[in-house]
């Protein structure tokens, strides 16, 4: 009887603690964490610039690199909370972007919070499960996991490579 | 009751209002009492200053006491100083700590032991000291400094430089920040 009693005991703890760790695992996931060695935070120009050795978090995409200048948007400087947001994201050397199934390699990005997509260009190398890609210049739709590859606007023509692939994980490739 | 009853009440009334309105009035305008006992250092109670910094802004400082060290230099007791970002706008940063070190002449205060920083916007800084150039407007710490606010957390384990005038702040790593409700 007291086994029994213990049982239910331990299940109903089991089931409370996976309720209670859902939450916290989903607010988690809409957060962005960032780490660096150093800061320079400009209120005047409302920009953040990370550097050394940055690591950024966001649900399951984990992104490194050498500098990191994060651009905020913030129309009343009183109500500052209300109206804090990011506006971009400019990304420089040594990029590492791993979502966990693709990796992309790149020496420049940008990121636009209202598409939420990322540019990534100069040597950028893309590496999903056994297939390896280099190209000019890549577009990472963040929503829909698609990257575009496209042309480098800002290479000569002789240079530019006419092939235009994507890759969309969702067909299972 | 009578009319003569009624004049000594009135009398007595506005005496007593005449003591009160002195008794504000002394306290008030003359917060700053100094205290020279034989022996003792000279020192002020619940002093308040007031000032103005390089970049025009206004600064006032309250405390609970402030010893005198020297000409210029005193050593205070839970000092809380509220300085104006903005002086239109109502923006302002207050500190408070534990202790404190203030001279008057170069303007360098030193807030010593639990800083807590409250910026008007929305935002808390808590470290374990910091020091406030009123001259060069430079603000900065070596210690832990974690700044928190709704929309997020930032942690600096060696503090930070601010530079005032340029609305600059340094942050010395290692730096964690959280931003709440944002996503790649």
């Amino acid at each position: 009887m007291k086994n029994k009693i213990l049982g239910h005991v331990i299940k109903l703890f089991c089931c409370i603690s996976w309720l209670l760790i859902i939450p916290v695992q989903a607010a988690e996931n809409n957060n962005i964490l960032i780490e660096s060695l150093s800061l320079e935070l400009d209120l005047a120009e409302k920009v953040a610039k990370y550097s050394q050795e940055v690591v950024v978090k966001s649900g399951a995409n984990r992104l490194e690199c050498d500098r990191m200048d994060v651009f905020f948007d913030n129309q009343d400087e009183q109500k500052y909370n209300e109206n804090f947001s990011i506006k971009k994201i400019l990304f420089f050397d040594n990029i590492i972007l791993n979502n966990g199934q693709k990796i992309i390699n790149a020496s420049k990005g940008e990121y636009l919070a209202d598409k939420r997509i990322i540019y990534f260009w100069e040597n950028v190398v893309i590496k999903d499960g056994g297939n390896y890609l280099e190209a000019d210049k890549v577009m990472y739709d963040l929503q829909k996991e698609l990257v575009t590859i496209l042309n480098d606007p800002t290479k000569e023509d002789t240079e530019k490579k006419r092939v235009r692939i994507i890759l969309d994980e969702r067909e299972g490739r | 009751m009578n009319k003569k009853r009624l004049q000594r009440l009135f009398l007595s009334l506005s005496f007593i209002l005449t003591i009160i309105i002195f008794y504000f009035l002394f306290f008030t305008n003359n917060r700053v009492e100094n205290h020279k006992d034989s022996g003792e250092p000279s020192y002020l109670v619940r002093p308040y200053f007031r000032g103005v910094a390089e970049d025009s802004n206004l600064y006032e400082i309250n405390a609970d006491k402030a010893i005198q060290v020297d000409e210029y230099l005193y050593d205070i007791d839970n000092i809380y100083l509220k300085y104006y970002l903005d002086n239109q706008k109502n923006i302002f940063v207050s500190i408070a700590s534990n202790t404190g070190k203030m001279n008057e002449r170069t303007k360098l205060f030193k807030f010593l032991d639990n800083v807590e920083m409250i910026y008007s916007i929305g935002y808390r800084g808590v470290t374990d000291k910091l020091d406030i150039d009123f001259k060069s407007m430079v603000a900065n710490t070596s210690s832990k400094l974690v700044i928190t606010g709704a929309k997020g957390k930032l942690s600096a384990e060696h503090g930070f430089d601010y530079l005032i005038k340029t609305k600059k702040m340094f942050f010395k790593g290692p730096i964690k920040t959280v931003l709440i409700n944002q996503k790649l």
